[in-house]
């Protein structure tokens, strides 16, 4: 999610403070996710790319990760529209393609893909660390903050480790079958990969101690909000409205 | 020998964990400032664990410590020496946990107290008389294993510290950097 490395560093989009981001995604993917028009959704779908394409960002940064999510989607695809009750298109031996429920898939693909959009635009050109901030700074708990900083720093750590036992098993012939011994086996490296990070949470924690940590997280950056960011969060307001005047009136 | 001059003192230093033997028994030793001093053991002989009892993360049984003159008795006084003793830890993924460099070495000094202009300051010129700059903005889990080492040298380096304990220091880089 958080990838802002793509962009160029004095990008406009990386200088816009994270709370402004934050509570711009927050107002939009409410919106949109309650909007039941798909002209609407896509007049929003539309206007996300036209921002995209004038903030000049590159359009790859997008398109890779919306289709690992799309091939999700597709699932719904095979089932919603034979099993929604509406109009039918054709009936074949029984099963039923219905337009209602063509148009409900459509509708929530079109709207996960804008609300994606809107995601990968605002949250994922931050990064980890200013998203931490600015969920302190808004008042989240710290304890969850921190939780949700160290998991995002620690998965590569676990991942590796699950890894390194993975390979170590393979080098003595390990192969996974359906037996006691293939359970077992699975169930040590679980048991591992939790005492492991267990392990290295308490030494982590005397490493930040040996270095004077008391409890208190100080940020380099400091968050403040001036003239740009209040602009974009007007800019934002605006989209929101248009939307919301399209679906309601 | 004279109080001023000598960095640590250790007593007859006993330390067990849960049900087994001493770790460390009756260890005494004397560092003056300024001395580098080599501590050679097989492994688990209880290298890591004295460093851990110095630092006091580990509640040794008996005996005492001394840093700079002052005694350690209570966890306040483990807080005063942690400002003036730097620890490497052996594994480098324990020792850096912001994303990145910059964040990563500034976290001492601001923790010492220092704005975060004067931490980023201090940040930079560590990572420049170790040789790393233009390390600042790399992210700290994508660096190879012989870098997080150089980078969690230059986390503890930016503390200032008097006195520094490094645990296998010199695991897992290359010759060049070793000797230099």
């Amino acid at each position: 999610m958080f990838d802002p490395d793509i962009l160029d560093r004095d990008h406009i989009i990386l200088k816009l403070d994270p709370r402004v981001k934050i509570v711009s995604y927050l107002i939009l993917a409410s919106e949109i996710s309650v909007i039941n028009s798909v002209t609407v959704v896509l007049t929003g779908i539309i206007i996300t790319m036209f921002g995209i394409f004038i903030l000049r960002i590159p359009l790859g940064f997008f398109i890779k990760k919306l289709g690992q999510i799309n091939i999700f989607l597709l699932f719904f695809w095979f089932v919603l529209p034979f099993t929604y009750n509406g109009r039918e298109i054709f009936n074949f031996y029984g099963i039923s393609l219905t337009f209602e429920g063509i148009q409900y898939c459509l509708l929530i693909t079109l709207k996960s893909n804008c609300i994606l959009l809107v995601l990968f635009l605002l949250i994922g050109t931050m990064s980890s660390m200013d998203f931490g901030h600015a969920m302190i700074s808004m008042g989240v708990s710290k304890k969850l903050t921190f939780l949700f900083l160290f998991t995002w720093r620690y998965l590569d750590v676990m991942w590796r480790e699950l890894s390194q036992m993975l390979r170590a098993l393979k080098t003595r012939n390990f192969e996974p079958k359906t037996d006691l011994h293939t359970y077992k086996t699975f169930g040590f490296l679980v048991a591992m990969l939790l005492i492991r990070a267990y392990e290295r949470s308490k030494r982590i924690q005397m490493a930040m101690q040996a270095r004077g940590f008391q409890g208190r997280y100080h940020s380099l950056k400091e968050l403040r909000i001036n003239k740009r960011d209040l602009i974009f969060q007007g800019i934002v307001v605006c989209y929101a409205f248009i939307l919301g005047y399209l679906e309601w009136t | 020998m004279s109080q001023k001059d000598t960095a640590i003192e250790v007593f007859d230093l006993t330390f067990s964990y849960k049900n087994a033997y001493p770790v460390l028994d009756a260890l005494s030793i004397s560092v003056k400032q300024g001395e580098k001093v080599g501590l050679v053991g097989p492994n688990g002989c209880g290298k890591t664990t004295f460093f851990l009892c110095l630092m006091g993360f580990l509640k040794f049984s008996s005996g005492q410590i001394r840093i700079f003159g002052r005694e350690m008795a209570k966890e306040e006084d483990f807080k005063w020496a942690r400002e003036r003793v730097g620890l490497l830890f052996q594994d480098p993924d324990d020792q850096l946990f912001c994303p990145t460099v910059l964040e990563d070495v500034a976290f001492g000094p601001l923790n010492l107290g220092y704005k975060p202009k004067e931490a980023i300051q201090i940040a930079k010129e560590t990572l420049k008389t170790l040789g790393l700059e233009g390390f600042e903005d790399r992210v700290t889990y994508k660096l190879s294993g012989g870098e997080k080492k150089l980078i969690s040298l230059a986390t503890v380096l930016s503390m200032q510290p008097k006195v520094l304990l490094l645990d296998e220091p010199t695991n897992g880089l290359d010759e060049e950097t070793y000797l230099g």
